[in-house]
């Protein structure tokens, strides 16, 4: 969709990730009450764990997909579109590059309201939140924020 | 195995080759009984005329080893030039400080000529190779702090990602 955008999104206070030059490895997904992502620092093997809790509402979140990376040419022409916009507004260059991401105007979520249009009215707040790891982009469909916690491991390198 | 037991070996293939051109394998028959034959038809068991799978075995040559992949041999020496970076899954991934060009260069290099497919979505292509060791592909990836391309090759297992500028 042509105003679908990305914007970067800051869930960590102290983020290790760059895409490339800290890639970030994605552990593993659990979805049973609540539905968790498990991320690692290859280079201090710290485990970040990605929580979207169940609370009011039924589910935690509303839907999720998980590509390889090499299957979405899409997504890689957003980065584009956001650095092009970057450069126009005059934002100073990224230091890193992002591995959260924010969608606005989602072609994931408008897909969801195809299908399933009371979506609108049940969760109304709904966000689409990409993940882009060292092989995979994960996304999430949720209206709420995850809660973060990082794990601390000794580092065996 | 003594190069007389060869010989012996050598000897009682062809003899079973010759049988089983002559007489059919499921049931054989020491002769084929007609009207006009003195003979009559001997019915003989295949266990009594055929080997058991060991000793067939024996008989066959050994198949020579099987040849290399170039796809393969191609792609050990562009991991011997880069570095390996974290492992995803089973995905092992490495960095190669070429750029664009040494990627396609690469692209081109492993496995020599094959069948290219490309796929075209936007501004992105990605293009796949059939080798004699599988698929190799190529795309590509963008740095969100330069715009530049990240070109990616990826070959079983592996994963190449060109960092360089």
């Amino acid at each position: 969709m042509k105003n679908e955008r990305l914007v970067i999104w800051n869930p960590l206070v102290n983020n290790p990730f760059s895409r490339f030059d800290n890639e970030m490895i994605f552990v593993k997904m659990v979805y049973e009450t609540n539905f968790v992502l498990i991320f690692k620092d290859y280079r201090s093997a710290n485990e970040y764990t990605f929580t979207y809790e169940k609370k009011e509402k039924p589910y935690p979140i509303i839907t999720f997909r998980i590509f390889e990376e090499m299957a979405r040419p899409d997504i890689e022409d957003l980065i584009s579109k956001m650095v092009v916009e970057n450069i126009n507004e005059g934002r100073d260059k990224l230091e890193y590059e992002p591995t959260f991401y924010k969608v606005e105007n989602s072609c994931f979520l408008r897909w969801y309201d195809s299908i399933f249009g009371a979506r609108e009215v049940l969760q109304p707040n709904a966000e689409h939140h990409l993940f882009i790891t060292s092989n995979f982009f994960i996304e999430v469909l949720s209206e709420q924020q995850p809660n973060i916690t990082l794990e601390i491991k000794e580092n065996k390198k | 195995m003594s190069s007389k037991g060869k010989f012996k070996c050598v000897l009682l293939m062809g003899l079973i080759i010759l049988i089983s051109l002559i007489i059919p394998t499921n049931l054989t028959f020491a002769l084929e009984g007609n009207e006009s034959s003195k003979l009559g038809r001997i019915i003989l068991s295949d266990k009594e005329t055929m080997n058991t799978l060991d000793e067939y075995s024996l008989l066959v040559s050994p198949l020579s080893d099987p040849i290399p992949s170039l796809a393969k041999v191609d792609w050990g020496i562009l991991l011997n030039r880069s570095s390996f970076s974290n492992k995803s899954g089973g995905t092992m991934i490495y960095h190669n400080n070429g750029n664009a060009s040494t990627a396609r260069a690469e692209f081109s290099r492993i496995g020599g000529p094959g069948e290219i497919t490309s796929y075209v979505n936007g501004n992105k292509i990605t293009h796949v190779k059939q080798t004699d060791g599988g698929y190799l592909t190529l795309y590509t990836s963008t740095s969100s702090t330069l715009g530049a391309q990240r070109p990616t090759l990826t070959f079983g297992n592996d994963k190449v990602r060109f960092i360089g500028n």
